[in-house]
């Protein structure tokens, strides 16, 4: 069974009554992703991508359709039990990490669960924090830190709270491409060993022939 | 939502004040001057009552029609200053609100609900408010107490007058320090919220986007996506320029809004204090008619000894008839007053009285018992102690208008520097593609001169309303006629260009020392 499932997906910009021209940035997308599945997906920019991958998490609302995550229609939740769905669910990783400045790397990693009021699973937050390379990191702020290791914070963010789901926006985007082959490796490695479904979107073909499937989009739509 | 629950979020709002200690002791200090403005306001009222229920004392009737004036300016005042704490505030708040809105949105991507921000927004005003309030409450109540001495020393000169003029020591007009616990709690209350309403704008804004949007924003203002029709005419007068300025102003509506708002405040402020001043002004040039008079003559006397109003003209008619002298009479009605009094301007002070005295004595008879009284008195004290008072009054109340003034100016430059900080990067960018600061000059001084338009089309008539309500509450009883303040509209539709353009000079300056690339990647 899909954990993942669009259909016919739709995301325009511009409202009706404006006269700003509407913009079809997704447009009718179906798509199905199994649990455990890693799936890349390209694109050229402006072709809907980004898009597709905030709606696939919810931080979006689509014009048209439906994101059933293990089954959920998650457009039918209100916003906040969209929101608490997300934290204990999906995972994301941005290019441009988007930490929290004034928050020390553990702070930042342990925040969706201190939002959640969950307790952390300490040895397990350890293992994530060991295994992404930060553990004589823990008291850094993120701007000591260099790219490739804020993003190793953004995704061991991401891992925290065990989500079934990560969703990567060109994790590697601003990384030199060893960093990026780096990071790559360990959202694969932490994906197989903690069973994860990966969404990931990249511009480069070299990352994306690491997933097992490769979506690609032009014009909102998806071409194969 | 119980305070332990929300930890992590107050964690990070913590952090944030701590990392950026100059715009937190900005904040504080904003909050700090609207709640001193508005506990001088509230304390000065308290005051002012005060001083009219130990005036009148039992009167309660009279004394509440007073403290229905004292009110009326307290309200008309109050009002226009609590409008200018407010934007005082917020303009603190607008200068992070970009980095604010940005902030939340990366909150709420990784999972904190509307709720959880909100409680962020609360913790933060209740934080900054929890120094900013009671420093402000001290400062207030400095200012409070500096203006009641001031005052009150005014007032030993006006109850020397009036002790001149006959009246008993018992009425005398005091004007202290009141602590009063309403009008602090009214300040308190006013201040938090205009707080908590500041600070509470841009996670409104944050809520309204998705977390997507929200952390897409460039920390500046985000452009409404409306047409704007910039007319041929704006084109041909004022070029490309012209019409850039035209959308930005139109567009980039908070900063330009921010910059009307301020500048009206300021223009409403300056007219209201205005005529406020030259009211007093005038009404107490109208209790001085006769800059000659040195000498006066009463009679007082019991209601059912009243002075026929043929006896009045006799005097009157035989008082003239001292050498070099002119005689007013000041006061008589048709049925006879308890009190008639005659001014007169003569040189020889002496010889009139011990004239006037005999005067009456032949027409109405020398004074018996309690029946009715006669005076004859040198005015040349009083007249000096009106004219102290006077002074005193006109003091205190230019003083009144130019703090007031000086509040505007403030006002007007803390906010137009602030918009341009704002606008920073988006400077730096029209410089990278090619506008020279000839061209840029000429796009802001437009700008200046929608935003100084729009501000007086709005100022000028609520000026004018406020100048209204305040000549209706407190000065109708002055048997004056509502004279429109010319001369304070003209003054302020003069310093508002001229304000908006030295500012938005100043800003400038600072822009061109900074590098584009700087800007760029501000």
């Amino acid at each position: 069974m899909s954990i993942l499932r669009t259909t016919d997906l739709k995301k325009h910009y511009g409202s009706p009554g404006s006269d700003a021209v509407s913009v079809r940035a997704l447009d009718g997308v179906d798509l199905a992703v199994e649990r455990g599945e890693f799936v890349s997906v390209v694109g050229s920019s402006g072709s809907g991508k980004s898009t597709l991958l905030h709606l696939l998490g919810g931080l979006d609302r689509p014009t048209a359709g439906q994101v059933e995550i293990g089954g959920q229609p998650i457009f039918a939740m209100r916003d906040d039990e969209l929101t608490i769905f997300r934290r204990r669910h999906i995972g994301f990783v941005f290019q441009s990490y988007n930490l929290v400045p004034v928050l020390t790397v553990e702070e930042n990693i342990l925040l969706p669960l201190e939002l959640d009021r969950a307790r952390p699973d300490g040895p397990f937050v350890d293992q994530v924090i060991a295994m992404l390379g930060l553990s004589n990191r823990r008291r850094s702020l993120p701007d000591q830190l260099s790219g490739g290791q804020q993003q190793r914070v953004a995704i061991a963010r991401a891992l925290a709270a065990k989500p079934a789901i990560i969703l990567a926006d060109e994790p590697t985007g601003n990384l030199d491409s060893r960093g990026g082959m780096d990071v790559m490796g360990l959202l694969k490695i932490s994906g197989e060993r903690f069973g994860q479904t990966i969404v990931l979107i990249t511009h480069n073909p070299e990352i994306a022939q690491l997933a097992d499937r490769t979506i690609r989009i032009e014009d909102g739509r998806i071409v194969l | 939502m119980s305070a332990s629950h929300n930890s992590a979020i107050r964690r990070v709002t913590r952090r944030s004040l701590k990392q950026n200690p100059s715009h937190t002791v900005f904040t504080v200090l904003a909050i700090t001057l609207s709640a001193a403005m508005i506990s001088a306001v509230c304390g000065f009222a308290a005051s002012g009552r005060q001083m009219l229920f130990d005036f009148l004392g039992e009167d309660v009737l009279e004394a509440r029609q007073y403290s229905a004036m004292v009110y009326t300016a307290a309200a008309v005042f109050g009002l226009i200053l609590v409008a200018t704490s407010v934007i005082i505030a917020s303009n603190a708040f607008r200068a992070s609100a970009g980095e604010r809105t940005k902030q939340f949105g990366l909150l709420g991507s990784i999972g904190a609900t509307k709720g959880q921000i909100t409680a962020a927004v609360v913790y933060e005003g209740v934080f900054l408010s929890a120094v900013g309030i009671p420093l402000g409450l001290l400062l207030g109540n400095a200012i409070h107490l500096l203006a009641a001495d001031i005052v009150e020393t005014l007032f030993v000169q006006v109850n020397a007058a009036r002790m001149a003029h006959g009246a008993n020591g018992d009425s005398e007009l005091h004007f202290a320090y009141v602590f009063s616990w309403p009008a602090t709690a009214l300040a308190v209350a006013v201040s938090l919220v205009t707080v908590l309403v500041s600070a509470w704008l841009p996670a409104r804004r944050a809520a309204s986007l998705s977390p997507v949007e929200a952390m897409r924003q460039s920390g500046g203002d985000a452009p409404a996506a409306k047409s704007v029709k910039v007319s041929p005419l704006t084109r041909a007068l004022f070029g490309c320029e012209g019409a850039l300025a035209v959308k930005y102003a139109k567009r980039g509506r908070r900063s330009y809004r921010a910059t009307v708002a301020a500048l009206s405040i300021s223009v409403v402020l300056f007219i209201t204090g205005s005529f406020f001043a030259s009211g007093m002004e005038r009404s107490m040039t109208s209790a001085m008619p006769y800059a000659g008079v040195t000498a006066g003559v009463e009679y007082i006397s019991a209601t059912d000894h009243r002075l026929p109003l043929a006896a009045v003209e006799r005097v009157t008619v035989r008082l003239a008839e001292f050498p070099d002298t002119i005689v007013h009479l000041e006061e008589a009605t048709e049925d006879g007053t308890a009190l008639t009094v005659w001014l007169a301007e003569t040189d020889d002070v002496e010889g009139f009285r011990s004239y006037a005295m005999s005067v009456l004595e032949e027409i109405v008879g020398a004074p018996q018992s309690d029946q009715y009284r006669l005076n004859t008195y040198d005015t040349s004290k009083i007249t000096a102690g009106q004219r102290a008072v006077m002074l005193a009054v006109r003091l205190f109340t230019y003083g009144f208008v130019a703090l007031l003034t000086l509040i505007a100016v403030t006002n007007v430059i803390s906010t137009v520097v602030t918009n341009m900080r704002l606008r920073n990067r988006e400077f730096a960018l029209l410089r990278a593609i090619g506008m020279s600061r000839k061209n840029f000059s000429k796009m802001l001084r437009h700008e200046s001169l929608l935003s100084s338009a729009r501000a007086l089309l709005y100022g000028i008539p609520l000026g004018s309303a406020f100048a209204y309500i305040l000549y209706t509450g407190f000065m109708r009883s002055t048997e004056f006629g509502f004279v429109y303040p010319w001369l304070a509209v003209a003054i302020s539709l003069a310093g508002v260009i001229v304000i908006v353009f030295a500012a938005t000079k100043i800003a400038q300056s600072r822009i061109n020392r900074l590098s584009v690339i700087e800007a760029l990647h501000e």
